[in-house]
This record gives C-alpha cells, sequence and structure tokens, in this order.
C-alpha cells in the first residue's frame, strides 16, 4: 500500500462522505471562514455562543476534498462542549501531529488516522485547513 | 516516430505518467544541455562588456531572438521581446497601455481567461476607469462571437483573449476576435501559453498585436518568456521594467530610453534561458509541427472518448479541443482524485487551475484536469484509466 492509499483511512473516507457537525446553524454569533486559496476548498464555521469560556455549539458547511471535510468534522466534534482552553490544546496538538517535522503521537485516537498526512504534504493544507481557522479564532477570544 | 519519451531524462530518472504539461512541460535533454553548457561553456555578460565571452554570449542572445522571430513568423511584422513568461508579458502590456486607457473606453477579455490574463486588465481597468467587458462563453464552452461583437465597440481600447482555454483545452478563433479588434482600431493580445507547444502559431495568420507565451509549457526553461510586439505598437507602449540595459541616457533630470525590444528588458537577461528556450524551439521543429498537432488532437480525443466510455464528465465540449481535458469523477473531490492518481505516480492537476471566473460561470468549484504533451502516448491514457477505476473504489 502506497502512501496516498494510506491517507484514505476508513475513518477518514467515512467521515468525509457523512460529516459531522455539518450544518448552517441559525443563529451563530459568530462565522469564522477557512478558506485555501490555492484549490479553493471553503469552509464557514458557526460558533454558537463564542464569549463564553467553552465551545458550547460549532458547525460548519462549504466545500472541500474528503480529507479537509474529514478534518472538520473530526476536529468540531472532538472540541464540541470543551472549554476554550482545551479546545486549544486538541487542536494545537492536531496541528503537531501534521508537522512533519515533529516526531510526536497524539493518544487522541480518532484523530491520529492523520498521521498519513504527513508522508503526503500535498496534503497538508487540506487537513488542517479549519484547525488552524479555529485556533486563530480562538486564540484571539483572549486579546 | 521513434519513442520520444527517451529524450526527456525525467522518465528514467522518475518513471511515472505525465499529463500535466498544461502546468509545465518536461525537458527534453538538448534543453537540459544548452541551459548547461551556457553556464559551463559561453556564459558572460550579455550587451554589457567587450570581452570574447560577453560577445559570445550577446550574439547567442541575438541569435535565439531571430530563432523565435522566425518561430512565431514575426520577421516581416514585428519584434520579439524576451520576458520572464507569459504573467510577464501580458503585465508589461497592460501597464504599457494604461495610458490609452481613460475613463469612458473600455477592454475585452473573456470569461475562459487565465487569472493571468484577467487580473492586470481587471486592476489596469480599475486604475484607469476604463470599463473592464468579458466576452461570455457558448453552453458548449467556445466564446460567444455574437457576445464578442456586441462588447468590442468604438471606444475598445485593447481585446486580450487566450489562443487555447487551459481549462477547456477550447481553440479559440482568434483571428475573428483580432479582426473585430482591429475594425474598431483596438489592439489585440494573444495569450499563446496552452497553444504554443501544441500548434503552429503565425502572428500574421492570428493578425494580433501582442501575443505572449512561455518557455517552460514548450519544453524549455522556467523564467523566459516572449512577447511579441507588432512595429506600429513598439513605440506606443511605455517601457515596463525599469532600470540597466533599457535605457539610452540617463540624467539627473531624466532619462530617455531605448527603442526596439531592448526597451522593455531591463535588468541582466536570462542568458541561460534563452539559450534552452531557442534549443527547445530547435527539438520542436525537428518534431515538426505537422506530427505535433495531429498527435496532440489525436491523444485528447482519445481522452476525451476513454472519459465519456467511463461515463466520467468531460467540462465542456468546444469544437475544437488540444491539450487539456477537464473532468470531474462522480462527486469526488478532484484533489481527493489527483492524490489516489499521484499514488500511481500520475501527474494531473486538480483545482481551479488558476480560472476562477470561468469555474465561477459553469458553478463548478473545482476540476481535475489531464494535458498532453509530445512524450505521452495512449499507454498513458490506458494507465490513467486503470487507476480512475481504482479512484472509484476508494470512494465507493
Amino acid at each position: 500500500m502506497n502512501n496516498t492509499h494510506k491517507l484514505y483511512h476508513p475513518l477518514i473516507l467515512e467521515h468525509g462522505k457523512r460529516p459531522r457537525c455539518f450544518y448552517p446553524m441559525d443563529g451563530a454569533a459568530r462565522i469564522v471562514e477557512a478558506y485555501n486559496p490555492i484549490c479553493g476548498d471553503q469552509f464557514q464555521i458557526f460558533f454558537k455562543e463564542p464569549e463564553l469560556q467553552s465551545v458550547s455549539e460549532v458547525s460548519f458547511q462549504g466545500y472541500g476534498c474528503a480529507v479537509s471535510i474529514a478534518a472538520s468534522s473530526m476536529i468540531l466534534e472532538r472540541i464540541q462542549g470543551l472549554s476554550v482552553a482545551d479546545a486549544q490544546r486538541v487542536i494545537g496538538s492536531f496541528l503537531q501531529l501534521l508537522d512533519k517535522d515533529e516526531d510526536i503521537s497524539i493518544d487522541d485516537e480518532p484523530l491520529s488516522v492523520f498521521c498519513a498526512v504527513r508522508e503526503n504534504p500535498g496534503r497538508r493544507d487540506c487537513a488542517i485547513l479549519s484547525a488552524r481557522a479555529i485556533l486563530t479564532y480562538l486564540e484571539n477570544l483572549k486579546e | 516516430m521513434r519513442e520520444i519519451k527517451k529524450d526527456f531524462p525525467i522518465f528514467s530518472h522518475y518513471p511515472h505518467t505525465y499529463l500535466d504539461t498544461a502546468a509545465t512541460a518536461h525537458k527534453p535533454q538538448v534543453v537540459i544541455d544548452a541551459v548547461s553548457q551556457t553556464y559551463s561553456e559561453t556564459y558572460g555578460s550579455v550587451h554589457r562588456g567587450l570581452y570574447d565571452l560577453s560577445v559570445r554570449a550577446s550574439d547567442g542572445f541575438e541569435q535565439a531572438r531571430h530563432c523565435v522571430s522566425d518561430f512565431i513568423h514575426a520577421n516581416e511584422t514585428g519584434s520579439v521581446v524576451f520576458t520572464g513568461g507569459t504573467t510577464d508579458g501580458i503585465n508589461l502590456v497592460a501597464r504599457g497601455v494604461k495610458n490609452l486607457l481613460t475613463p469612458g473606453s473600455n477592454l475585452v477579455i473573456t470569461r475562459m481567461e487565465h487569472h493571468a490574463n484577467f487580473v492586470p486588465w481587471q486592476v489596469v481597468a480599475r486604475e484607469t476607469g476604463t470599463e473592464l467587458r468579458i466576452i461570455n462563453l457558448t453552453p458548449m464552452g467556445d466564446l460567444d462571437m455574437r457576445h464578442a461583437e456586441q462588447l468590442i465597440d468604438r471606444d475598445t481600447k485593447i481585446v486580450s483573449v487566450a489562443h487555447i482555454s487551459n481549462l477547456l483545452g477550447a481553440v479559440n478563433d482568434v483571428k475573428t476576435i483580432t479582426d473585430l479588434a482591429r475594425k474598431y482600431h483596438a489592439l489585440s493580445l494573444v495569450d499563446a501559453a496552452q497553444s504554443i507547444g501544441h500548434m503552429s502559431v503565425d502572428v500574421r495568420e492570428l493578425g494580433c498585436d501582442f501575443l505572449a507565451f512561455s518557455g517552460h509549457k514548450m519544453y524549455g526553461p522556467t523564467g523566459i518568456g516572449v512577447l511579441y510586439v507588432r512595429s506600429e505598437c513598439l513605440e506606443m507602449l511605455e517601457p515596463f521594467r525599469y532600470g540597466g540595459g533599457m535605457v539610452r541616457e540617463v540624467k539627473d533630470e531624466g532619462t530617455t530610453y531605448r527603442s526596439g525590444p531592448a526597451g522593455f528588458e531591463g535588468g541582466t537577461p536570462n542568458l541561460a534561458g534563452v539559450m534552452g528556450l531557442a534549443a527547445a524551439i530547435r527539438y520542436l521543429q525537428r518534431l515538426g509541427f505537422d506530427y505535433i498537432q495531429a498527435h496532440s488532437r489525436r491523444l485528447t480525443e482519445k481522452l476525451v472518448d476513454m472519459f465519456k466510455e467511463d461515463e466520467i464528465k468531460v467540462v465542456g465540449n468546444p469544437r475544437s479541443r488540444l491539450g487539456s481535458v477537464s473532468f470531474l469523477v462522480d462527486d469526488i473531490h478532484p484533489h481527493d482524485v489527483a492524490s489516489i492518481l499521484a499514488g500511481d505516480r500520475i501527474c494531473v492537476r486538480g483545482g481551479h487551475h488558476c480560472a476562477m471566473p470561468l469555474l465561477r460561470d459553469l458553478a463548478i468549484p473545482a476540476t481535475t484536469r489531464a494535458s498532453i504533451g509530445i512524450y505521452n502516448g495512449e499507454e498513458d491514457i490506458h494507465t490513467l484509466r486503470q487507476s480512475l477505476v481504482k479512484v472509484r473504489r476508494v470512494f465507493s
């Protein structure tokens, strides 16, 4: 099996086909845009109550490849209900996991399926698209 | 015809199926040798030194200019300006004609332009208050000539059009467009980036004032391109890149510029790029464009037929298609298609192909594109076909 086929782990394919938290949110307090101008993938990420200390409800919609949709779906599912600080930690370690220069693993079983992205650097931007946008947004909440 | 792939060393160093020539073409050994020999044997300052190496470099540089001029049949009608590539050449013209553009005038492009022939005009139109007009496509993906007739009028200053669409592969009826432009005393530019490696390009037949192309899409080096300028337009074009080499006299109070192509070639020229480009031209001329065009057309048609047989949606159905075919595999994202093909060492392009206005018009976010080069054969299409079965299996 070559690197590309490892990338399409059954869990990634499953989330790519049936993403969780994939709906436009009525009455969202904040909408964050995740956009990759190179490939055109574009998501809107909806936050119900950004002013609180926790990510009470978050959803997304938009257009992307299986990898970017699956990563968005799994990240959103994972941070749902977490405190802002915990959500940042989860996303931070996810981004670290995908960094080719960082030889780490995470104990976050579902998200670790993205390890194969390290061997497919051309797809890294797909996997981190939403994660990066969410992290930037959460970090700015502190200011 | 002998096996052309053997002329391209990358295929023996890294065996793969290359179907991305519309993005950039591989290089034959003769081009690599020409670049290497320039640096190792004949390198020197062009037009700036009195020593022998400089003289030889300058001679080689000007011979290459003649070679390009012959190649596009420009000897009697205009000049060859060396640029950094198609984008550079179009920007040169967009900046160079800026003084002609005034509020109330218009410039005309088409819906199928690459961003390189879209954004420079959009910017210059905004800067000058000129109206930017965009020729629509027919549902098949050809230029809507009736719309072109409506848009090009006595207030049109320049019309800029792709010879071949990089996304649809549509070969445009450029002559009708340049005739329309001339009828209203408007200038015309042809973006030949996608045609130059597939067919004989003759500026006399096209009837254009400007024509731009890149070396790297026609098996030459990157970083070198050509802008043809019709003789009558050389004087009216403002310089674009100011600096050394393009000036006649520089004084505190002002500068005068050299006439001819030199006035647009500020800075130390890309000698190795020019020599590599000339080598690419000689290589193509040895193969002959009768063969090259027939080969491209045959494989382009094979691609389309294969997609249709396998119920893969081909984007557009223009009257004439050469080189590029965009396709959609069910509802699988083009990046996923391209990624799985890459796993089988098949190189295609997935994405917006620097043609966002066209994709928006087609209501498609992205496509996968296979494009043909002179080294491709039917076996490459067969390999692609096999791998596309795998794509569908992964996403079934």
